[in-house]
């Protein structure tokens, strides 16, 4: 087994990060984002069906005035699933466990969005709409 | 036995230990239970044996409030509107009899524990079945029907059963008509209660048909058991001695009106596994020789807590969603293209992921919710005469947008409840907004003109349903309710009759 296999993506994630610290910042925000670029993919991931969640985000953005940032969605989801134990690099199902526990937290809670009438919890809808920015992004 | 009405000769007079106004589901139920009571009974009912036109032209009126239909909401010949309710039975919630300090002028002066005995033998006398309701295992079917579980303990499945319905004038037609101790008066109209001169005590109904005769009855006692609109406008047309109304000493007569707004689809269901979903919540399922029909209700602790009104919910199963073919639905709604994606969406978070072509199951609903009490929303006498020359019926239902608003709450924890359930999803069309729809409908439940309270300020009727102030007049039907409650009326207007001529009966028997 190849040490790059041993290590997880979280591990290999932090181990660039404070090997990164000290560098230079530009450096820095770079690995950010190519992070914040894998856990997009890996929300994307969930999706049994992202075409038809990109139809329900794009209604939300669009019905909401939402700004299409799909780094921004990410973020917020990735910050919700972290309060419920999921940490970037996780495998997929502790992905999917933590955002099964933050979806039904949202209900609980009535942090719900309206969408054509649809009660959507907030997380589900802004995985629709990451859906969404990841297919505007794609050439056509 | 059964006397015509208008074969009376002009100007007889009359004299019965009990009258009883109204033979519908209160009057027919008192009447049977007081057969073979030491007292004479007249029943007295404003139509024959079957429906009449002109009879049932008595029920016009006029609405100045929200849009309503009083000629065609209740029908007026024996039985009364038992000849056409759809036999939806269920008692009231404990909570409905309480004082909820978030719903003004709340609060019976008796509770369900007092009813309970009387729901037991109402089952009976609508032929409804066993009293069983919300006994789950009772309607399991062998363990194969499993309610659903919503996690949060606001929404609750509940049982409504069914009476076939029960046609109570056809069914207890020749038992009324060969009871020894009742005589029934057809085709006669009580055009006037008249009270002694100090309207303390009642001591003569004036009594008339549409051919013109007019003759008298004397009773001891009488009971009015019209139905929820034509209590309060028969107590306000009894104005010769009290000039406004019978027991309207305090202007409460006719108001406090309520019904049971209908709401058609105020929301929709997808669940990702319709083999969840047990036949009783479908349709009217025969369970052990009932039918009944499993519903959404909102539970006491729910309502108390976040200080809300009731709702009841029915719900159908309406189309499958799929991903191999596109199932045939005439439906313009741009939203239904959702479906599938938000079905995934469930899939990929919460429920398990979809192990063939069916994705899920969309359900359609409907349902009734509570109105809190409103003085305002009233029965008044409109200047406009009936055949008989009586002041017509003006009716002013009105409805807050509290209600309005409480009805939106309780949808939107429905949906809560689903998500957190993590295997549905609600979508819901009842609007945010602050009025009401003309075209929503109603339950054709007349509710509260004559309410049950024990402070004669608060109440037309004591706990015994005794018209305050008067010592022998009594009501009996919806019109005493308090609050309207969530659920169909009738098993309550059957219970609370049976308890009425259980006191009448005491009364009577050892003189109380």
């Amino acid at each position: 087994m190849a040490l790059s296999d041993a290590l997880s993506r979280r591990q290999v994630l932090i181990l660039s990060g404070v090997a990164l610290a000290a560098a230079a910042l530009p450096g820095s925000l770079a690995l950010i984002e190519r992070g914040g670029a894998a856990v997009a993919d890996d929300l994307l991931s969930m999706l049994a069906d992202p075409e038809g969640a990109a139809r329900i985000g794009q209604q939300w953005i669009e019905a909401a005035g939402h700004e299409p940032d799909g780094r921004a969605f990410a973020q917020r989801i990735a910050k919700r699933l972290r309060a419920h134990g999921w940490h970037p690099g996780d495998a997929p199902e502790a992905m999917h466990a933590a955002l099964a526990a933050r979806v039904r937290h949202d209900f609980q809670h009535g942090d719900m969005v309206e969408i054509a009438g649809w009660q959507i919890s907030r997380t589900g809808a802004e995985l629709c709409a990451l859906a969404a920015t990841h297919r505007a992004a794609q050439p056509a | 036995m059964f006397i015509d009405g208008r074969k009376v000769p002009d100007g007889s007079v009359i004299e019965t230990d009990i009258a009883i106004i109204g033979a519908g589901a209160a009057g027919i139920t008192i009447a049977r239970a007081l057969k073979g009571a030491d007292a004479s009974v007249a029943l007295i009912e404003s139509g024959g044996l079957d429906f009449d036109p002109d009879t049932q032209e008595l029920y016009a009126g006029e609405t100045v409030g929200v849009p309503y239909t009083l000629d065609t909401s209740r029908l007026r010949y024996f039985g009364g509107s038992t000849n056409h309710w759809g036999g939806w039975c269920r008692p009231f919630e404990p909570i409905d009899f309480e004082e909820r300090d978030w719903v003004p002028h709340s609060g019976w002066p008796i509770n369900r524990a007092d009813l309970d005995p009387y729901y037991v033998r109402a089952n009976e006398v609508a032929h409804v079945g066993p009293f069983a309701f919300d006994d789950i295992d009772f309607w399991s079917d062998g363990g194969k029907n499993k309610p659903i579980d919503l996690p949060g303990g606001d929404v609750v499945t509940r049982f409504f059963e069914y009476s076939p319905p029960l046609r109570f004038g056809v069914t207890y037609r020749d038992e009324i008509g060969h009871a020894p101790n009742v005589n029934t008066y057809l085709n006669s109209n009580v055009l006037e209660i008249v009270p002694t001169e100090d309207a303390s005590t009642v001591q003569s109904l004036r009594v008339g048909t549409l051919t013109g005769r007019r003759f008298e009855i004397r009773p001891k006692l009488v009971i009015l058991a019209t139905g929820g609109i034509e209590n309060a406008r028969l107590l306000l047309l009894s104005n010769s001695v009290e000039k406004a109304g019978l027991g309207n000493g305090r202007g409460l007569v006719g108001r406090f009106f309520m019904e049971h707004p209908h709401i058609d689809r105020p929301a929709e269901i997808l669940m990702t596994d319709p083999d969840v979903v047990a036949p009783y919540y479908k349709t009217y399922t025969k369970l052990n020789g009932t039918n009944i029909r499993a519903v959404f209700m909102f539970t006491d602790e729910y309502l108390r807590k976040n200080r809300r009104l009731g709702t009841v919910m029915t719900w159908y199963q309406v189309k499958e969603i799929r991903t191999d073919k596109e199932v045939h639905e005439q439906d313009p709604d741009p939203a239904r293209g959702m479906e599938p994606g938000l079905l995934q969406l469930i899939r990929s978070t919460t429920a398990d992921a979809a192990s063939g072509p069916l994705l899920g199951m969309r359900y359609g609903s409907g349902c009734a919710t509570e109105q809190s009490p409103n003085p305002d929303s009233r029965v008044m006498l409109s200047t406009a005469k009936d055949a008989l020359g009586l002041n017509q019926t003006k009716l002013d239902w009105r409805l807050s947008a509290a209600d309005r608003a409480n009805l939106r709450l309780n949808m939107e924890t429905l949906a809560r409840a689903f998500g957190v359930w993590g295997q549905g999803s609600v979508r819901i069309l009842f609007q945010d907004r602050d009025m009401w729809d003309e075209a929503e409908g109603w339950g054709n439940h007349h509710m509260g003109t004559t309410r049950m309270a024990t402070d004669p300020r608060k109440g037309v009727v004591d706990a015994d349903c005794k018209v305050h102030g008067i010592s022998n007049l009594y009501v009996a039907g919806s019109s005493v309710f308090t609050t309207s409650t969530t659920v169909n009326p009738t098993l309550t207007i059957v219970a609370l009759a049976l308890r009425l001529a259980d006191h009448v009966q005491q009364r009577f028997v050892r003189g109380a």
